[in-house]
């Protein structure tokens, strides 16, 4: 596994996205270029937006693709299950409802997340988002893909490069 | 340039300071030595604050450096003349020890820049220790802190040359005709010096220098540090050593690589080209060069981002320049002022640039978002003044910028920036209610730097730490102690974790970072598990918002050319 892109938040388009390749490990696997991929960072503006009790699902249009999103809500659910104490000490789910008001038709956001499959389909569980006020981060973001893509992404793994 | 001497960050240093804001910023090398005066004197008391240090050469000379060094000599001032001895310390304060090389940055603060015009590369200089203290040294002094010590107006700083029976010595090795001659002492002679005015190896013509020679670098020092042939002849072991390490200081500079010989590294068609060079240096951008070119273009765009230091503005600079074959870029952040003198036209030698397999950078580095903090000490700010609230004591984060993760270690208001501690902090009404006076005012909202001053009013000092492995993390693995014997209740722990989350889930910020030692941070007791030991360690210098439009030009301009 390619522990280096792994680790970070690839910046990416989200034709891109849709489509990296999966193996069907268990965990699933996402490979672009060759390379493991596992968390995302995309900048988009929000098309659909569904809220339930226990999540919320979006999905962020870049002008090259359309990519779901789910944004999970349920913190105290889960934190009443472990011994990590009263839920209302914990900010996270406070902290996740926050994020999810922020969430709007036709905000411009930027979303950060690790790649999930639902039903076959590649979405990103969100582990932030921020809203974008200024319309030039989209066209910064398309170009640090681009560079990123270039410098980084798109270069053989490091096993294929002789190790160096 | 040599790399283990006085070089600057910033270029050209200016000789005429205007209304100047920001600091510069020169890099500098602490010599292992320290002065012992006999006697006493009003004088002497303000002479045991004087450290004079010293860095070891690399490679050959390690050995010797193992050797003690114990030289009687004076030091001068004026018709002031202190007798005293030149004793070699160690990093750890202990004479004889094996030394390491220490590498410090000095920043000039504004209104010091008249006083400081002149700092000379390749020079030697004293500085007071504001800590004081006979026996102080690099590892435990109290003003250089992360590696960087700050110059106000207020600091002494003076210049020093060594002089053999009253008469200059210049530094130097033998052949390096563009300082001087050194001659070789021996038999207890006395040396006669020559002194070249020039600076620079490669003569240029109509160069535009901006410091003063040698010959006058020296006569105007402030202090001469003097040797005697007699005590020379009895130390000469020893001298030579000092010399030896001393001219390591003046070692021959490093090749000034053409604009077409920086074209063939990045872009190597012969394997033998790069050969010279590491290529992993190259591609972790870890190769710093001199590269003359005469300038074409220069872009120098105002700064019109939200100061995020007071008093310092950064500019998003681009400078073309080419020789008869090629062109490159050279770009990056700097002060406003460091631009005087260079222009279309102008043949410039720019000294200790990052060459990238892309291109040219001026030394910073940028990384963009906080994946996690790792590690916080927070401390009730000594000062009474409105701020800050807080004072971070150090902070550790986790920084990714979309290609790598590094660990990058701040303090002071570089920490509160990126800990986002001058925001609303937004947490529940009963929170809110717990920090305000009389339960009426829940609709109040108050900084997070506030709620941690309410805190630490209690604790005095609070530690924060994550037991995660980064990338992700969950407040299950934050871990928040008090150094008071009081423990933290519900609410601290979550205001904690709150500013270690909103840290982590905001947006993109810029940083300039310099290399970090991982044993400078020692002294905190942090310990860091074993994926984040391997990661490149980083101190935080500056840190400023993203300007989305800025930041895209320049993006665009290096996709073009690329």
């Amino acid at each position: 596994m390619d522990h280096l892109l792994h680790l970070v938040h690839v910046k990416i388009l989200a034709a891109d996205l849709l489509s990296v390749t999966i193996q069907h490990t268990s965990p699933p696997a996402f490979l672009r270029c060759g390379r493991t991929v596992a968390r995302v960072e995309l900048v988009g503006i929000v098309v659909s937006r569904d809220r339930r009790e226990k999540f919320l699902s979006f999905v962020i249009d870049d002008g090259t693709g359309c990519v779901p999103c789910i944004l999970w809500l349920n913190h105290q659910y889960l934190n009443a299950s472990t011994s990590s104490g009263p839920s209302e000490f914990d900010p996270t789910a406070e902290m996740a409802l926050k994020m999810s008001e922020e969430v709007r038709l036709g905000t411009l956001l930027r979303v950060r997340g690790k790649i999930a499959t639902y039903r076959g389909a590649i979405q990103i569980t969100v582990r932030d988002v921020v809203v974008e006020k200024d319309p030039n981060s989209e066209v910064l973001h398309w170009l640090q893909c681009v560079r990123l893509a270039k410098e980084c992404y798109d270069l053989p793994p490091p096993s294929a490069q002789g190790g160096t | 340039m040599p790399q283990n001497s006085v070089c600057l960050f910033d270029f050209p240093f200016q000789i005429q300071c205007q209304s100047m804001s920001g600091s510069l910023y020169a890099e500098a090398v602490i010599l292992p030595y320290v002065l012992k005066f006999i006697g006493h004197g009003e004088f002497l008391e303000d002479a045991e604050g004087f450290i004079m240090s010293h860095s070891t050469l690399v490679g050959n000379s390690g050995a010797s450096m193992a050797k003690s060094c114990n030289i009687p000599c004076s030091l001068s001032f004026g018709s002031t003349n202190l007798c005293g001895t030149l004793v070699s310390t160690g990093s750890s304060g202990s004479e004889g020890t094996v030394l390491k090389e220490t590498r410090i940055l000095l920043e000039f603060k504004a209104g010091s820049f008249m006083k400081y015009q002149l700092p000379r590369i390749n020079g030697s200089y004293i500085l007071q220790c504001s800590s004081g203290g006979f026996t102080c040294t690099m590892g435990s002094c109290g003003c250089v802190r992360g590696g960087k010590v700050s110059i106000d107006s207020q600091d002494r700083l003076w210049s020093f040359a060594i002089t053999i029976d009253g008469n200059v010595n210049i530094k130097g090795s033998t052949g390096d005709q563009s300082i001087g001659e050194l001659h070789s002492f021996g038999d207890g002679g006395s040396t006669s010096v020559k002194m070249d005015g020039l600076f620079s190896r490669n003569v240029i013509h109509d160069e535009l220098r901006l410091v003063q020679p040698w010959n006058d670098f020296y006569r105007n020092s402030y202090f001469h540090l003097d040797f005697s042939c007699e005590a020379i002849s009895k130390k000469m072991e020893e001298y030579n050593t000092v010399c030896h390490v001393l001219n390591g200081l003046c070692a021959p500079s490093s090749e000034v690589l053409s604009v077409s010989s920086c074209v063939d590294i990045m872009m190597p068609k012969d394997a033998s080209v790069s050969a010279n060079f590491k290529t992993k240096e190259v591609v972790h951008g870890d190769l710093l060069v001199s590269v003359q070119g005469k300038v074409e273009n220069i872009h120098s765009l105002v700064c019109k981002w939200e100061r995020c230091v007071p008093g310092n503005e950064k500019y998003s600079l681009c400078i073309h320049i080419a020789d008869n074959n090629h062109a490159v870029y050279i770009r990056g952040y700097s002060n406003k002022h460091s631009t005087v003198g260079i222009g279309p036209g102008a043949t410039v030698t720019f000294h200790r640039v990052r060459l990238k397999q892309h291109g040219l950078l001026l030394t910073s580095e940028t990384y963009i978002e906080v994946a996690t903090v790792l590690v916080l000490v927070l401390n009730k700010p000594t000062n009474h003044g409105e701020t800050p609230n807080v004072r971070v004591q150090l902070a550790g984060f986790i920084l990714d910028d979309g290609s790598s993760l590094c660990c990058g270690w701040a303090d002071d208001a570089r920490a509160e920036l990126l800990l986002r501690l001058q925001e609303i902090a937004h947490l529940d009404a009963s929170f809110n209610l717990k920090l305000s006076k009389g339960g009426n005012s829940t609709n109040l909202q108050y900084t997070i730097g506030c709620c941690l001053e309410k805190m630490l009013k209690k604790h005095t000092s609070v530690t924060v730490k994550n037991c995660g492995i980064p990338p992700d993390f969950s407040c299950r693995d934050l871990d928040a102690s008090s150094v008071s014997d009081k423990v933290l209740n519900r609410l601290e722990d979550k205001l904690l974790k709150f500013i270690v989350l909103n840290a982590c889930w905001k947006g993109s910020l810029n940083v300039i970072t310099s290399a970090l030692d991982p044993d400078d941070i020692n002294g905190f007791n942090v310990e860091l598990p074993v994926p984040i030991q391997n990661m490149r360690m980083l101190w935080i210098e500056e840190v400023f918002p993203v300007d989305p439009l800025e930041e895209a030009r320049r993006l665009c301009d290096i996709l073009e050319n690329s």
